[in-house]
């Protein structure tokens, strides 16, 4: 898992580069962070510029060359930010650490994603939010079955286009307050809470 | 919340982007498909190269356009619109329609333009729903 990160490092930013049409869609959703704020798979750190300034955050990826990657961005933000060498589903924080929890293409990439669900639930505060912007399985049959036929090749290296992320947030523990459209029911811009 | 990033100017224009990259799509599947039938290819072959062709010059123009379109926005709706333009030539084909480069190429854009419609639909749709969703939980 850490290695096939490690080598999608390398050209992470070349391939993703959907930052211009998903950008603001970002910046609108990252504003609601506040208080102590879990960022989890920091990537190369292109999200860090969506970020609203003077956060306190604590970044995490499962991958060193990523964390390497993302350093110039955590050193340009204005803002108090650290990173953190961590698996999602197996989290070194103590219960109710944060108040925010960010994730952001993330879901489609942890090996077990009800179980990071669940690190994220323990760590998040009581009443505390998790911000997602992630894409999932549509419901649409055709765009659905286009979205199984990606997945042949994407999990081969490390990302499932086909996640039934609602579900697996609810199944968490986590109740959906928002869910807005980015892109048709694929992308979408989702707020839970931990009541 | 969505307000700056859903403005006028971006919605159009990458509503423009969207329908010209599927008109183009569409128009290089029904290209291929117009290509092996003028090199006189078996109905089986021509279905089933045709298609996989159309594809794999669809994956690669939607890599080409990610950055500007996004991937997933560009991936997902042109894979299924190069799917279904050589499947729609096919049954033309069988249909006995001839068709000239140019009503191959004007057939393929007007799928392509078809395709963007019926995302657009979808899309207020899932906006609508989704919002709803939201509301009753």
């Amino acid at each position: 898992m850490t290695s096939i990160w490690d080598l999608r490092a390398r050209v992470y930013d070349v391939c993703e580069g959907s930052d211009l049409r998903r950008g603001p869609y970002k910046a609108e959703l990252f504003g609601a962070m506040t208080g102590r704020v879990l960022f989890v798979a920091v990537g190369t750190g292109l999200d860090i510029a969506r970020f609203p300034p003077g956060r306190r955050i604590v970044g995490v990826d499962i991958s060193p060359k990523m964390l390497e990657r993302a350093e110039p961005r955590r050193r340009d933000y204005r803002g108090e930010m650290r990173f953190v060498r961590a698996d999602a589903q197996n989290l070194c924080f103590r219960d109710a650490t944060f108040d925010t929890v960010v994730t952001s293409c993330t879901l489609c990439s942890i090996p077990d994603p009800v179980r990071a669900l669940r690190e994220l639930l323990r760590v998040l505060r009581s009443g505390g939010r998790m911000l997602m912007f992630e894409h999932v399985r549509s419901r649409n049959p055709v765009f659905g079955w286009t979205l199984d036929l990606m997945s042949l090749w994407t999990r081969r290296v490390g990302t499932e286009m086909n996640r039934d992320t609602l579900s697996n947030v609810r199944k968490a523990g986590f109740r959906i307050e928002r869910i807005e459209s980015v892109f048709l029911d694929i992308i979408l811009a989702i707020q839970a809470l931990k009541d | 919340m969505m307000h700056v990033a859903s403005s006028r100017g971006r919605r159009i224009a990458f509503a423009v982007g969207d329908c010209l990259f599927l008109m183009l799509v569409s128009m290089m599947a029904a290209g291929i498909m117009q290509l092996l039938d003028a090199w006189g290819w078996p109905f089986v072959a021509m279905s089933l190269v045709g298609m996989a062709a159309a594809m794999l010059v669809q994956m690669l123009l939607a890599v080409a356009v990610s950055p500007l379109l996004g991937s997933i926005e560009s991936m997902t709706p042109s894979m299924v619109i190069a799917m279904i333009t050589p499947m729609a030539m096919d049954v033309m084909h069988l249909l006995g329609g001839e068709m000239t480069w140019a009503e191959a190429l004007a057939f393929g854009a007007a799928m392509g333009a078809g395709m963007y419609l019926l995302l657009e639909w979808y899309g207020r749709s899932c906006r609508r729903r989704l919002s709803r969703t939201a509301a009753s939980v």
